[in-house]
């Protein structure tokens, strides 16, 4: 099945593929990229993936109406940018009716994948202009790619005076990426061999379940992301939200977004919400494949996922941490800094980015905590950005391998994750992502500072950007906004989204020379 | 293999403690020619001598050839200790640094070529002290070329094969080391020679010429103003930059440079890479400087090619205070803390073969990525390295940033502000010396916590020795060796 460098060998799954039919969500979103082939990029098959997308865009605005019914707000906002965007997918349609998905190659699916994120920010503008929200075009990008890609930053100085149906509209941006994102990483960029990706399929035995029947593995993520949506909702409501509150900040939560409808975020919520806000967090940082082997009550794959521990004990450790600090510093009580603490790290290493409290008043030692968990990430196969727990735990493994070859030159040694050993191929590659990542925060942070904003701000919003944190430190804080940015930044802020969000590679492989080479 | 052998370390560290001795000795004439008191060296030349007799009888009857890989390892971690220590002797019997954790982070200071200060007016100093300041650098200087080029290849150490992948030099460094070694060290004085006699033309008198040399050539960064090189000549500041340029350059270079041997030099990737650096980053900081407006062409040119070459070759001199540039120059100089020059220099840092490797892994990522089954060989002049290289060059840089973010994370638990701490760890950690915050160019470390200057001599040691050899000793597989 697979050939020494841990590669499907993809020929033998053109029959699968053969197979299926494009008609659900979840066939648009399976494996059919799996016929490999190199010749040359087919535009029709993107835009038929694109009109599908767009469709699903249709679909989100739509969910919006209802809500702004209730409210006795406009519908105009959602129904015009519904209309606008289902002419152009059936335009697009229209366009690639020959086409068959069927023979999708790598280069058009990391296409597909890199413009599907593009096209989804862009037509999610509609809503805010339409309403006259956003009314500038750039301030609505910004805040639409950080709505889909589930980052959090924003533009709006004052949430609480949106209309009700904008504010739903915003949450559901995240919970659709999210939902995306789900079905990405765990279903298409593994086929896409993005190497990186290769510890899901390193879990050799999701990996057997989830090639043969796709589409129940498709339906039971949904399941679960809709479960804990649905049961965070009733926690919630149950303590001093209203239900909107409850579902707004649930979809956040669950997409690890980090949309308010509160200007100050979870500030003004009782010790109950802010509870059970950091433990839907937590939720949400875990892999959906634990929740995959869960729902099928195989407790012993959960207890070998080296990540899920690692990432729990990160957790802990930090928030630990971080409580520590801000006991020993503040007079507060015990619990307080406990819960602040804990709040504060759950939520920038789920890359959440929703605050209790403004950490910028946090002691240095703190901050700097803060802003070096904007690097961690959760675990993947979540909806959280960043670096990931995976990979750290690579790194973290690799370190002690080394030394334990320099003091045994001899000695034959392997790296194990999840009870597999890696090739030493998948470590270079996790390597070399983690350096891409250090690599493009330190000449974004350079482009930021040139444009003239201070070095604590930039780095910290190029951190927060491309690990789709969200609040940052200095003048865009958990207190502040991005709206001071220049119009230049704010689109670098949107690329680097988007990039993070597509896991770094994918968008520079559409930049290098070999992808459009032969 | 066995326990660890007392014995064999104590003989090696015995020689060190007589070259020691030996380099005390030299400023007795310096104390002479200004007739200072010569009392502080000859104690401490005594006290180092006997010390050194004590060790050299214990371990009388031992062979030196018989080390093992182990006894090495801690020998080069504890060298460069006993080193620093014995160091701080003229500083305490002088009276001029009376703190014994003052004196340790100056002295761990000069011998890891960091140039880090905890003196407040140097100007103030007695000639002879100054001149001691900036031996220690020339002597780490030493210590660093003999260490990198001869001592860790034959140690295996796998961060270190890029040395053994020039496999010719090798061959050639194995059955005539001494040869090697005398060739290296002619190099290093003949650039030291060459140096002192320029800047003796200029504007500065023989005493600061030589000073500045040895700090210069060991790319250290020890000055004996406290305004760095701002009140010298362009002149004088030019050659200093040209000379921190050229002891950037990996003295395996110069090595065939002497023997002739020219295509091996064209073949070095990481010269033509570590050129390239300087040039495009220089040509940046020169064109900021001159955007910003207040400045003429010249001026800033030399003000950034000088602030980035010193930056990148990890010596620390300033020719003015980079604080007060703007803050994108400023970042790019925190970035460049980084850097580092070439291996086989008495550069620290991570250096720029790995980071060509690096950048050569994430140029083969995506074209794997692309082509999965293309079968490609990552090389460095214009030889194959090999995956365990490879992999161990990618760890040393990931470790390299993990230690400098938990370095700062204690440094900052400490109370100091974030930028300083996070400056001043990337500038010890690279054996740099300035850095940014309360640590910038025309301050020192003199006012930071105690603890954190404890941090920080360790923290050069640690750069100095590659990262890796210090922490092997601390490791459970080290002990079950």
């Amino acid at each position: 099945m697979t050939n020494q460098q841990g590669f499907v060998r993809v020929d033998q799954h053109t029959d699968f593929c053969r197979k299926l039919k494009h008609n659900t969500i979840t066939d648009y979103l399976c494996p059919q990229f799996l016929g490999f082939d190199m010749r040359f990029i087919h535009p029709p098959a993107i835009i038929r993936i694109l009109s599908t997308n767009l469709l699903i865009e249709v679909f989100v605005f739509l969910i919006c109406v209802p809500v702004a019914l209730v409210y006795h707000e406009s519908t105009l906002p959602f129904i015009w940018p519904a209309i606008i965007t289902l002419s152009f997918s059936a335009a697009f349609f229209l366009l690639s009716r020959k086409s068959s998905v069927r023979k999708i190659n790598i280069r058009e699916g990391f296409l597909s994948v890199a413009m599907s994120w593009v096209i989804f920010s862009l037509f999610g503008t509609l809503p805010y202009i339409f309403s006259r929200t956003i009314p500038r075009f750039t301030d609505a990008l910004f805040e639409s790619t950080s709505g889909i890609t589930t980052t959090g930053s924003t533009v709006i100085a004052n949430v609480e005076a949106l209309p009700y149906s904008v504010n739903f509209y915003r949450a559901l941006t995240h919970w659709a990426g999210g939902l995306g994102i789900v079905l990405l990483v765990i279903i298409i960029l593994p086929e896409l061999g993005i190497s990186a990706h290769q510890l899901l399929r390193r879990e050799s035995s999701i990996r057997e379940k989830i090639v043969p029947k796709t589409k129940s593995v498709g339906f039971r993520l949904l399941f679960i992301y809709l479960a804990l949506t649905a049961l965070q909702i009733i926690l919630l409501s149950a303590g001093d939200m209203n239900l909107f509150e409850s579902i707004c900040h649930s979809f956040s939560t669950i997409a690890t977004g980090g949309f308010s409808i509160k200007n100050t975020s979870m500030m003004g919520y009782s010790p109950y919400s802010q509870y059970i806000m950091a433990i839907f967090m937590l939720f949400g940082g875990i892999s959906f494949v634990i929740y995959y082997h869960f729902i099928k009550l195989q407790f012993k794959k959960i207890g070998s996922n080296d990540e899920f521990w690692f990432y729990l004990a990160v957790i802990l450790l930090s928030g630990t941490v971080a409580t520590l600090i801000l006991y020993g510093t503040t007079s507060d009580p015990f619990e307080l800094s406990f819960r602040q603490g804990f709040f504060q790290t759950i939520s920038i290493i789920t890359t959440s980015g929703f605050t209790t409290t403004d950490y910028l008043n946090w002691p240095h030692a703190g901050t700097f905590l803060i802003f070096i968990l904007l690097f961690s990430g959760a675990s993947t196969g979540s909806t959280t950005g960043g670096i990931k727990m995976a990979r750290h735990l690579i790194l973290i493994k690799s370190i002690r391998n080394v030394f334990i070859r320099l003091s045994h030159p001899s000695a034959v040694t392997q790296i194990k994750l999840h009870g597999n050993t890696l090739s030493e191929k998948s470590i270079t590659s996790v390597f070399s992502f983690i350096l891409i990542y250090i690599f493009l925060f330190i000449s974004g942070t350079l482009l930021i500072t040139l444009t003239g904003t201070d070095p604590v701000t930039s780095a910290s919003a190029v951190a927060a950007s491309l690990g789709n944190t969200g609040p940052g430190l200095g003048t865009i804080g958990p207190m502040f906004t991005y709206s001071h940015m220049t119009d230049f930044n704010k689109i670098f802020f949107c690329i680097l989204m988007i990039t993070g969000r597509l896991e770094v590679n994918t968008l520079f492989i559409l930049l290098s020379r070999s992808f459009w080479k032969d | 293999m066995k326990m660890i052998n007392p014995l064999i370390i104590a003989r090696i560290l015995s020689t060190i403690l007589l070259i020691e001795s030996l380099c005390f000795l030299v400023c007795i004439p310096v104390s002479l020619s200004y007739s200072e008191p010569s009392r502080p060296f000859l104690l401490s030349s005594a006290i180092t001598g006997s010390l050194c007799f004590i060790l050299r009888m214990l371990s009388l009857r031992t062979g030196i050839t018989k080390i093992s890989i182990r006894d090495s390892y801690i020998t080069v971690a504890l060298a460069w200790i006993i080193l620093s220590l014995a160091g701080t002797l003229p500083y305490i019997l002088s009276g001029t640094i009376s703190s014994l954790n003052d004196a340790f982070f100056e002295s761990a200071s000069g011998f890891t070529t960091t140039g880090a200060s905890v003196i407040t007016d140097v100007e103030i100093l007695p000639f002879s002290i100054l001149f001691w300041r900036s031996f220690t650098h020339w002597i780490g200087g030493i210590g660093i070329i003999v260490l990198v080029i001869i001592i860790l290849p034959a140690l295996k150490l796998t961060a270190h094969q890029l040395f053994s992948l020039e496999s010719s030099l090798k061959e050639k460094i194995q059955p005539k080391t001494k040869t090697v070694g005398a060739i290296l060290l002619m190099a290093y004085t003949g650039l030291t020679i060459i140096q002192i006699l320029l800047l003796w033309a200029g504007d500065m008198n023989l005493f600061e010429s030589v000073c500045l040399t040895f700090g210069t050539v060991a790319t250290g960064g020890f000055s004996v103003r406290n305004t760095g090189l701002i009140s010298y000549s362009p002149y004088s500041q030019y050659v200093i930059a040209i000379f921190m340029f050229l002891s950037g350059v990996s003295f395996v270079v110069y090595y065939y440079l002497i023997k002739r041997q020219f295509h091996k030099i064209r073949q070095n990737n990481e010269l033509v890479f570590y050129t390239a650096v300087v040039l495009i980053s220089g040509t940046v900081i020169s064109l900021m400087l001159l955007s910003a407006g207040d400045k003429e062409t010249e001026p800033a040119f030399r003000e950034g090619f000088f602030q980035v070459i010193s930056i990148i070759t990890t010596t620390g001199y300033t020719t003015v205070d980079y604080l007060t540039w703007p803050s994108a120059g400023l970042l790019i100089i925190f970035v460049l803390m980084f850097a580092g020059a070439c291996t086989g220099s008495t550069t620290g840092s991570i250096k720029m073969a790995r980071h060509l490797i690096v950048l050569k892994n994430i140029r083969l990522l995506f074209v794997r990525l692309i082509h999965p089954n293309a079968v490609i060989q990552l090389k460095m002049n214009g030889r194959p390295v090999s995956d365990r290289v490879n992999m161990s060059i990618l760890t040393f840089v990931l470790l390299y940033v993990v230690i400098f973010l938990s370095a700062t994370l204690i440094v900052v638990l400490t109370g100091v502000d974030t930028v300083t701490s996070a400056g001043a760890v990337a500038s010890t950690l690279g054996n740099v010396g300035p850095g940014l915050g309360a640590v910038g160019p025309m301050f020192n470390y003199n006012h930071l916590p105690e603890a954190d200057k404890l941090l920080f001599s360790l923290l050069m040691i640690i750069g100095r020795l590659e990262i890796n050899t210090l922490f092997i000793i601390f490791t459970g597989s080290f002990r079950k060796m």
